[in-house]
């Protein structure tokens, strides 16, 4: 075999390898940084939902309907999200969900608080946030 | 060298180049995922104990009979005595009670707060960073701890009763003292810009009110009567910014992370 044939084999390995150990780090680098700031994203929007309704009071009503109005007039446009509210209260024997349904094909990032009515009753919020559909 | 070999050296040096990148690429790519998790770790803390804190926080200004008003150099406490701290105890165990059956690394005791015999800061208001404790030995009795920052006291009473028999006794020292009562027919006023020790009386409608300080600048006020009482406390002045808390402890534990975390609930 001449000399120039297992240079040039050498050099397609070489490089072959190379770039497959190369595409493989960036994709791993792109999925840690990007992924992971988005669900951190997600899980404040999460948060700061609660924290603002409950500031309104909003779930001092248990109202369905008012509630989903609330969330509608301050939930940015790019991202979904459900809210269980769960306590002693009557309402829904002690459990309300409002906001979207849950999808099965998007992650769902998901934040917890706990609160209080004016009336002393218990609440703990979990805030179930995903991503919009462009 | 023949040219030949001279490639193969470059293209491996090269190679191993790019293979190191990737690698870093590959550490960095870990270290990032690490630090998600060390961040939404940290977030789901920060959500729990805020909303927890706010939570005791919000019943005990909705129910509690006692205010609190602080400056960098003073600090007010608003309340009615004897005091009734019946019903939000009550809130506050329940609140106690839910929060540690719904959340599993959160533990809160109430009982140093409520408690009448075993601790000594029974429905505490603690004002920091200078640690100047007010407590309720009994609904009737109250007491500001012995604190080294304390420069004097103002206490000033109301009530619709009429105040009699008032007197004093009064060795100087360094602590500024005023103390009015105010009743529906006569008053009762001490003012000395500088006291040791103090001994106060009087009576509202035939029930007695007492006010000592003692030695160590501690002062205890018992009143049996129904007054409205304004007792301010004066410190030296502070840069930081203060604030009080009650001594609610959450402590929230989680081994995965070895975080453990305890603290009591500020309120105002």
């Amino acid at each position: 075999m001449k000399k120039g044939f297992i240079l040039t084999l050498d050099v397609v390995l070489g490089t072959t390898i190379t770039l497959i150990a190369i595409a493989a780090s960036l994709f791993l680098v792109t999925r840690g940084s990007a992924t992971s700031l988005g669900d951190h994203q997600l899980a404040r929007i999460g948060s700061d939902m609660i924290l603002v309704l409950d500031g309104q009071k909003a779930f001092d009503t248990f109202d369905h309907e008012y509630i989903e109005t609330k969330i509608d007039q301050i939930l940015p446009s790019h991202v979904d999200m459900l809210i269980r509210v769960e306590g002693n209260f009557t309402e829904g024997n002690g459990t309300i969900e409002v906001g979207g349904t849950l999808p099965y094909d998007k992650p769902v990032i998901s934040s917890v608080r706990v609160g209080i009515t004016d009336n002393y009753e218990y609440m703990k919020f979990t805030a179930f946030v995903w991503g919009r559909n462009e | 060298m023949s040219k030949g070999v001279l490639y193969t050296m470059t293209l491996s040096l090269l190679s191993v180049a790019l293979l190191s990148i990737a690698v870093l690429f590959i550490q960095h790519s870990t270290a990032a995922e690490s630090r998600h998790v060390e961040l939404s770790f940290t977030q789901k803390i920060i959500d729990i104990d805020s909303s927890i804190q706010s939570s005791f926080a919000e019943a005990i200004r909705l129910r509690n009979t006692t205010h609190v008003v602080m400056t960098n150099k003073s600090m007010t406490i608003y309340e009615r005595l004897p005091t009734n701290y019946n019903t939000l105890d009550n809130i506050l165990e329940d609140l106690e009670t839910s929060i540690d059956s719904d959340i599993s690394i959160v533990n809160v005791s109430t009982h140093i707060y409520n408690s009448t015999t075993i601790y000594n800061q029974t429905h505490a208001v603690i004002l920091q960073p200078l640690n100047i404790t007010y407590e309720h030995l009994s609904d009737s009795n109250v007491r500001i701890k012995q604190n080294s920052a304390v420069t004097g006291y103002n206490i000033t009473f109301r009530t619709t009763g009429s105040i009699s028999g008032c007197s004093q006794s009064i060795t100087e020292g360094t602590i500024s003292f005023e103390m009015v009562a105010l009743g529906g027919g006569a008053n009762c006023t001490v003012v000395n810009p500088s006291v040791s020790t103090a001994s106060i009386s009087f009576s509202v409608s035939g029930s007695p009110v007492n006010i000592t300080i003692d030695a160590t600048g501690q002062i205890d006020i018992q009143s049996s009567a129904t007054i409205q009482s304004e007792i301010t406390t004066y410190f030296g002045e502070m840069h930081d910014i203060p604030y009080a808390e009650v001594p609610i402890l959450i402590q929230i534990t989680d081994p995965s992370f070895y975080f453990v975390k305890e603290g009591y609930v500020r309120v105002w």
